[in-house]
């Protein structure tokens, strides 16, 4: 196991910066008919097209059946949180949107486009979002700044038709919540009894304490940190929260059965677990503290690029399950292991919202197909390397979206597997093809 | 939830009381800087809640549970020399804490003092907050009150 990664960090920097030059940015959109002379345009735009219009307009619907709008997503942000780098503003999220829409048509066969919004009042970015419904087939929020992300999603969800994702919140809970299931299973716990340690308390962490919940954890066996302490019912703060961040107001009041006060060590004393989606490491978590948890501890320290404590640390003291955030260490709890696949199963159901329920089983779902593979403390959830696993993530969406009936489109869970398989290995022959044929440059030539 | 009992204020609950104003008035701190809190902000609490205790015009009622103070209420009896009704009770603070928010509590400590305010001539009930302060807007036209007054202010 290495302890330091930063060297890793600046050579892809630099590269990055290299290839974004060279490249001119990341995707493209590509014709999906033939075209093989002008004349086809009289099919594919004016006059052919009006007719297609014309049907649309008498059934709105018919806009997820003749035109892109089944597969298509928008990936909106205002650029206030831009992964670690905090408020850059909307032109400069846009090579991270440029990559979310790369994973996006890679892992998941979806066309996602990156919209960086120029307005940051949150009823104005309701009203953007909103007018952007007719376009698109799902909406995935992205690096929008806390407490905002939580109204935003709560209001576009109770609002719109088509499903909307806030993948800080929603991937990253999803992806925390399947490593944990395997986790439990390994050490032989119990989700609805294991007492479990949220230390931050920002989007990521807020969103999956509400999952866990979900999922059958008990919220008063979780006690969640920030940065003045211990969270319960009497802090200082409270009325505050009331005000400007009700959602984490409300979990103060839910969690923390116990009533414990103080500050990480003194929560983490006899707890099972630790997700920790904070400040970067290491030593917001000490190796003592894991020694005063229960025996077997649990360790997820997903603080990017350096995790809260180091995974070797964790271990000398006494962890057995460790994972984190970074590819090169093993267990890497990451959303793009949900979102490519939760958004594939959405749109070929066409739901209409993806509830909590739904994310739950997408968890169980990346769960259950890495204990096929074989779970162990090194591997409790599947790798982004296995492809595999997005289809699956994909009909486990679909199959629950029916149940909950919010799918437009009914498929058995075999059906829905199977087109996400068609669909996305599809996608990923097209690019390898652009590669053979050189139409996508190799970078070795850069 | 254990049960919640509303009584007088006693010398033995100074302490938990203030505790609750103080809170209160941080809280208003936070919707105008004209309400900015005083460094010794918890001994003019103190001395104002204990005032309660020997002035006639001034009542304090608290909610126990468990033999802990969760919530309190203080009004004054104001007289309006030129209205009808003559005598005005004015709440001036209250406070729930907040596992016992949502329970109907403040509403009980409300009507108790309207109850206890009523007995001394009293006939209507006034509010008074930080204008931002939308939650207790929203808690005071649930209890069929409205705005009936404006006070605008700035610093000279």
């Amino acid at each position: 196991m290495r302890n330091e990664g930063e060297s890793g960090s600046e050579r892809y920097s630099t590269l990055a910066i290299k290839y974004a030059r060279e490249f001119l940015g990341k995707i493209q959109t590509i014709p999906k008919v033939p075209v093989t002379s002008l004349d086809d345009f009289s099919v594919w735009y004016t006059p052919g097209v009006a007719a297609v219009s014309k049907e649309i307009s008498k059934n709105t619907d018919l806009s997820f059946e003749m035109t892109w709008r089944w597969n298509s997503v928008a990936i909106v942000t205002d650029g206030t949180r831009v992964l670690g780098l905090g408020n850059v503003g909307p032109e400069a999220s846009l090579p991270v949107m440029e990559g979310k829409g790369l994973i996006f048509k890679y892992l998941g066969g979806v066309d996602a486009i990156p919209i960086p919004i120029n307005v940051h009042e949150r009823e104005q970015i309701i009203s953007v979002v909103q007018a952007l419904e007719p376009a698109f087939g799902g909406i995935n929020l992205e690096d929008i700044e806390s407490p905002k992300c939580f109204y935003l999603l709560e209001k576009l969800r109770e609002s719109m038709k088509i499903p909307v994702w806030h993948d800080d919140q929603l991937g990253t809970a999803g992806a925390t919540l399947a490593g944990l299931i395997n986790a439990l299973k390994l050490t032989g716990r119990k989700e609805s009894d294991t007492k479990i340690v949220v230390v931050g308390s920002g989007a990521a962490n807020i969103a999956t304490v509400n999952l866990l919940s979900h999922a059958g954890f008990d919220l008063k066996n979780i006690t969640m940190v920030d940065s003045h302490g211990i969270l319960h019912p009497e802090r200082e703060d409270m009325d505050t929260l009331m005000k400007n961040n009700p959602w984490k107001y409300n979990l103060a009041l839910k969690t923390n059965g116990q009533r414990r006060k103080g500050d990480i060590a003194e929560a983490m004393e006899g707890a099972d677990a630790v997700v920790a989606a904070s400040k970067q490491g290491p030593g917001v978590i000490k190796g003592e503290w894991v020694r005063r948890m229960e025996k077997r501890a649990i360790i997820f320290a997903l603080a990017n690029p350096i995790p809260e404590i180091w995974p070797n640390e964790a271990k000398e003291n006494g962890a057995e399950i460790v994972a984190t955030g970074r590819s090169d260490f093993p267990n890497q709890v990451n959303n793009s292991l949900v979102f490519p696949g939760v958004f594939r199963g959405a749109l070929d159901a066409r739901v209409t919202k993806i509830n909590e329920r739904m994310i739950v089983e997408a968890a169980r779902e990346l769960a259950r197909f890495a204990e096929e593979k074989g779970i162990s403390d090194q591997y409790i959830i599947p790798t982004m390397e296995e492809w595999e696993v997005f289809p699956r993530v994909a009909a486990a969406i679909g199959n629950s979206g029916v149940k909950e009936g919010l799918a437009r489109v009914r498929m058995s869970r075999e059906e829905f597997l199977e087109r996400a398989k068609e669909i996305i290995s599809a996608n990923r022959l097209i690019i390898e093809k652009m590669i053979g044929m050189k139409l996508i440059r190799s970078v070795s030539e850069i | 939830m254990t049960e919640v009992k509303i009584r007088d204020l006693k010398e033995e609950d100074l302490k938990d009381a203030t505790n609750l104003v103080v809170r209160l008035k941080k809280f208003n701190s936070e919707h105008d800087p004209l309400f900015i809190v005083t460094s010794d902000l918890e001994e003019r609490v103190l001395e104002y809640l204990s005032s309660a205790i020997r002035l006639d015009t001034r009542d304090v009622l608290v909610a126990e549970a468990g033999g802990k103070i969760v919530g309190m209420i203080m009004g004054e009896i104001v007289e309006r020399h030129f209205y009808e009704p003559l005598k005005e009770l004015r709440v001036t603070e209250i406070y729930v804490l907040p596992e016992y928010r949502k329970t109907g509590l403040g509403k009980k400590l409300v009507n108790s003092l309207i109850e206890k305010e009523r007995s001394k001539g009293c006939g209507m009930i006034t509010v008074e907050f930080p204008t931002e302060n939308l939650l207790a807007h929203k808690f005071y036209t649930s209890q069929g009150m409205r705005s009936i007054i404006s006070i605008y202010g700035k610093k000279i």
